[in-house]
Formats: C-alpha cells, sequence, structure tokens
C-alpha cells in the first residue's frame, strides 16, 4: 500500500519538477488555498449559524422569513 | 448602500471572476484532446508539440482558477445563510457530487495529462486528456442542476418543520437532474466556453500570424480551435433557443425584461436595438409560433392567461396568497406542538399557497420587476458579441483553410480583438441570467432580501475589497504569465 502513495508522490513531484512552470504555478496554487482558508474563512467567512443544532437553525430561518412578514389584514382561520 | 446591495455585488464579482476561468477550461480542453487525436491517429510529432503548447496555457489557466467557486460556497454559508438552510436538502447531492467528481476526475486525469507523458501509453494519455475536459463538463452540470432549480425549483416540497425544500424520493432527484432549466443552462454554458476556448486559440493564433511568427502551427490550430468554436457556435444557438422558451415558460418577466417588452402580445417583435424591430420575432423565439402570446412587463403585473390557456394570476394576488402562506407557516409553527389539528389545517393552507411563498414578502407589485435596462442590453451584447464572433470563427477557419489568412491583417486584429469580446459576451451572459431573476434568489419562494443574513453592511464592505484587491493580483499574475508563455512560443521550427 505504501509503495503505491510512494508511487503516487513521486509522479507528481517528479512531474512538477519536470516542468519550468510547475513549481510557480504549484506555489501560487498553494498562496491561493492560504489565503482563502487560512484568512479568509478563519477570520472574514465564518458561518452565521456555526455551532448551532440543526433544530435550532430551522428555528433561526423560519424566525427570519417570518420576521419581515407584517400582514394585517389577513387572518388565518384553523378551527 | 446596504447589506443586499453589497452581498449581491460580492457574490456577483465572484461568481463572474469564477467564470473568467471555467470556459477557457472547458474549451481549451476540446481544443487540445481534438490536437492530441490528432496526434496519436497521425502519429505526426507536430501535433504532439501544438497540443503540449496549449496544454501549458490550459495549465495556467487551470492553476490560477483552481477552486475560485469555492470562495461562492463560502459566502453562501457567510452572507446568505438564511438561504443556504433553505436550500441545503436541495443542493447537497449535486455539490457533493460535483466535488467529488472535480476532485478525483480532474486531480487524476489532470495530472496524467500533464505529467504523464512519457510514463504512460499515447492511448492511455489520449483518454486522460478526454476525461479531464469530460469531467470539468460534468462537474459544471451539477453546478448547473444547483443553478436550474434556483429558477426553476421543480422536484422539491417545502418543509415548515425544517423550514427547507426538500426533495422526498429518487423521483424527486430525477426531476431535479432533468429539470429543463438546467439542462438547456448546462448545454448553454457548456458551449459557449467552447466558444471561448476556440476564440483564445485563434486569436493567439492570430497574434502569431500578426507577428509573422510560427505561421503553420498558427495555421492548423485556428482550423481546429475555428472548428470546435463553430460546433460551440451551433450549440449555443441551439441551447439559447432552448433557453428562451424555458425564460418564457418559468420566467416570463425576465425575457420581458430582456425585451423591454412593457406591454405584450401576440406576433410580439423582437427589438434588435431601440428603434428597430422585427414583427413577429419574439413570439417566434418565445413560443414557436407567430401567434404565441408573450406578456410584458405590465401583463404579468395585471395577470394573464398564457398560451395552453391557464389564467396567470397578478402579482397582487400572487402576493395575497404568499402572505397566506406566511401566515400559515406562522400558525403552523406556533399550533403544531400544542394543536397538532389545527396544525394540520394550517399545513394544507401553507402546502396550497407555497409555490407564491415568496411574494407574500414583497411591498408592492413592482418589486417584481428586475433593472430592465442592465438586462436589456445586456442580451444584446450577449447575442451581438456571439454572431460577431461565430461570423469572425467561420472566416478565419475558412481562410486557414485555404491558406490565405496570412495577409488579411484586419481579420488577424479583429480576432485577436475577439478574446476581450467573448468574455465579455459570456459575462453578459449570466448578466440577463442572474439579474435577470431579480428579485429572487429562489424564483417564487425566496427573495433576496430575506435570504440574507443578518450582518452588517460595512462587513460585507470590507470583504468585497479584499476580494476584489486579491482577484486582480491573481488576475494579473495568470495574464502575465499566460502572456511571457504565448511570447515564447511552441518554438515549432516547421517556418
Amino acid at each position: 500500500m505504501l509503495t503505491i502513495f510512494k508511487k503516487i508522490w513521486k509522479f507528481y513531484a517528479d512531474g512538477i519538477r519536470s516542468h519550468k512552470l510547475g513549481p510557480p504555478l504549484l506555489f501560487l496554487i498553494f498562496l491561493k488555498f492560504f489565503i482563502m482558508f487560512a484568512i479568509l474563512k478563519t477570520f472574514f467567512f465564518k458561518p452565521a449559524m456555526a455551532g448551532m443544532t440543526d433544530e435550532q437553525k430551522s428555528e433561526t430561518v423560519g424566525n427570519n422569513i417570518l420576521r419581515n412578514h407584517n400582514d394585517s389584514t389577513f387572518n388565518l382561520k384553523t378551527d | 448602500m446596504d447589506i443586499i446591495i453589497w452581498s449581491r455585488l460580492q457574490f456577483a464579482m465572484t461568481a463572474a471572476y469564477h467564470w473568467l476561468f471555467v470556459p477557457l477550461t472547458l474549451g481549451l480542453a476540446m481544443v487540445m484532446a481534438t490536437m492530441e487525436t490528432l496526434y496519436v491517429i497521425k502519429k505526426d510529432e507536430f501535433w504532439l508539440k501544438t497540443t503540449k503548447f496549449w496544454m501549458k496555457l490550459f495549465a495556467i489557466n487551470f492553476a490560477v482558477g483552481i477552486a475560485t467557486g469555492i470562495i461562492l460556497e463560502f459566502e453562501f454559508g457567510t452572507n446568505w445563510s438564511n438561504y443556504s438552510w433553505f436550500v441545503g436538502d436541495m443542493f447537497g447531492a449535486p455539490l457533493a457530487i460535483e466535488g467529488i467528481l472535480a476532485f478525483f476526475m480532474e486531480a487524476t486525469f489532470f495530472a496524467v495529462m500533464f505529467f504523464g507523458w512519457n510514463k504512460v501509453s499515447k492511448r492511455f494519455h489520449l483518454i486522460s486528456t478526454w476525461l479531464t475536459g469530460i469531467g470539468a463538463t460534468i462537474s459544471a452540470y451539477w453546478i448547473l442542476v444547483a443553478n436550474g432549480w434556483m429558477q426553476n425549483p421543480v422536484g422539491t416540497t417545502f418543509n415548515p418543520d425544517t423550514v427547507r425544500s426538500e426533495m422526498a424520493s429518487a423521483q424527486a432527484f430525477w426531476e431535479v437532474v432533468s429539470n429543463p432549466v438546467a439542462v438547456s443552462k448546462f448545454f448553454h454554458s457548456v458551449t459557449s466556453g467552447w466558444m471561448t476556448g476556440a476564440v483564445f486559440v485563434v486569436g493567439v493564433s492570430c497574434w502569431y500570424l500578426l507577428k509573422g511568427r510560427e505561421k503553420e502551427f498558427a495555421r492548423k490550430s485556428i482550423i481546429v480551435g475555428g472548428i470546435v468554436g463553430l460546433i460551440g457556435s451551433a450549440a449555443v444557438m441551439l441551447s439559447g433557443d432552448a433557453s428562451g422558451i424555458h425564460a418564457a415558460e418559468f420566467q416570463p418577466m425576465k425575457l420581458a425584461a430582456a425585451e423591454g417588452l412593457e406591454d405584450g402580445g401576440r406576433r410580439a417583435p423582437f427589438t434588435i436595438i431601440p428603434g428597430i424591430k422585427i414583427p413577429g420575432m419574439l413570439s417566434i423565439l418565445a413560443t414557436h409560433d407567430l401567434d404565441g402570446y408573450v406578456p410584458g412587463i405590465n401583463d404579468i403585473i395585471r395577470g394573464y392567461t398564457d398560451n395552453d390557456g391557464n389564467v396567470i394570476p397578478s402579482v397582487e394576488k400572487k402576493m395575497e396568497m404568499g402572505r397566506t402562506a406566511l401566515d400559515a407557516l406562522a400558525t403552523y409553527r406556533e399550533l403544531r406542538e400544542t394543536n397538532p389539528d389545527s396544525a394540520a389545517v394550517a399545513r394544507a393552507i401553507l402546502d396550497e399557497n407555497v409555490q407564491y411563498m415568496g411574494y407574500g414578502h414583497l411591498e408592492k407589485p413592482e418589486d417584481v420587476i428586475p433593472p430592465v435596462g442592465m438586462v436589456f442590453w445586456a442580451f444584446r451584447f450577449m447575442i451581438g458579441i456571439g454572431m460577431l464572433i461565430a461570423l469572425v470563427l467561420l472566416l478565419t477557419t475558412w481562410l486557414s483553410w485555404k491558406n490565405r489568412i496570412a495577409d488579411k491583417k484586419w481579420l488577424l486584429w479583429t480576432a485577436l480583438w475577439c478574446i476581450p469580446l467573448v468574455y465579455i459576451g459570456g459575462q453578459s451572459g449570466w448578466v440577463v441570467a442572474e439579474v435577470g431573476r431579480q428579485p429572487w434568489t429562489i424564483q417564487g419562494l425566496l427573495p433576496v432580501n430575506v435570504a440574507i443574513s443578518s450582518l452588517s453592511a460595512a462587513a460585507v464592505k470590507t470583504t468585497f475589497f479584499l476580494f476584489l484587491a486579491i482577484f486582480a493580483a491573481f488576475l494579473i499574475i495568470e495574464i502575465r504569465i499566460l502572456l511571457g508563455t504565448i511570447k515564447n512560443g511552441p518554438k515549432i521550427s516547421e517556418d
């Protein structure tokens, strides 16, 4: 199993090394992932409902959907 | 500007940035796979070198564009949390399939394609090249299934307990994946990507001819790129026709806005530009019938009878039904624990009116009108640029085939300038699709003002400018690397 992973790793590493553009493009990809996940996701894009259970999320979104709803003319009859 | 505008601007900017890379990936993949097929069939080293050159440009675009779509998912969770939760059940399956396919197919076959030239057989390499393009195309399908559902929410039911649109069965999943809006959108978007890839190849090749370099490489690249682009152009027209029919059926306001059509009717004219109209053409495009009825903005507001004899209620009536649905939802939530019988009645009323639930949030009927000027002109840019490009591809391909292109400087310059134009055309298409469906995030169910999270406009503004700076920096880097590689050229000594 380990040999397969080693072969795959070598395939990628040799491939990247053998192309002049390989290392700079790989650097760009890592730089982008770092900016996206380590900076943007961590500091700027925390999910608005992080830490809530599914029930709490349903409750919150239900309240938000109904929050702006203000109907003075309609009275729902359920009896 | 308020939080909604900033959040929409941020999402639009991210999606537009993402769409700079995707169409070139889709199109260039087709062009270079065709070239590699020629290499395997003809066993001619020229095609190997040609394929490798375009593959290098493909790799640069791929590397810089990689994962730009993930930023959209960040924005869903942070800026659009109500929407995100509302669609979570429905989007989960397509986006998971997309993620897995994108990761495994593209990561695996892209690596074999780019690194495996001397390590795998010619045929396996060729299959990998095709599968890289096919993987990206399939991946696009799942994204467009999600987008198509927002334009035409089929196959799901609203669950008032979870406050989500849910797929209740395998049949529902099939309805979602075979949504006609998603299918036509997929073909339209992917084949417009083929046009983008083709225009890029033809434009860059024309630049070589203008410089008097790489003449045979450029001529043959134009022929292959041009043929892919012409097939793409034909498919774009056919799928665009289907999109028009679907817009008329599912989003008539979008079509009315794209046409600036205030009052509709039978034998509705198509406006080329204000003041120049083709009588009856809009009816043909929207219904495939000269006598087909096309509603205008005012008709949609007032209510009308469609071509199948269905009475479409006025917006005022839909707002009333929407408010009924929201009242029923509130009542159901209030009574579901304490009074199940009354809750069941409220649930039945909700189910009856739920298709107009989003209308209950509108303040006035005119709120359903999108920004007409923007949609109208974006539609004309899209069509005009598309037609110009099809013509340029036809001329460049024909003249390259006849080996008479090198001295047609005007055409070489035009083809080169088509590179920025094809991007403007593609982005205009998305403006029509997305601005044209305002005020909805999900047609009829959820307007943008309800889909949004409770954030401060300042927070979104900060990340908007942060993105602007990051996107600009990466784009400048990509363009510099691309231009450097193009300047170096394929170095095929056949001239």
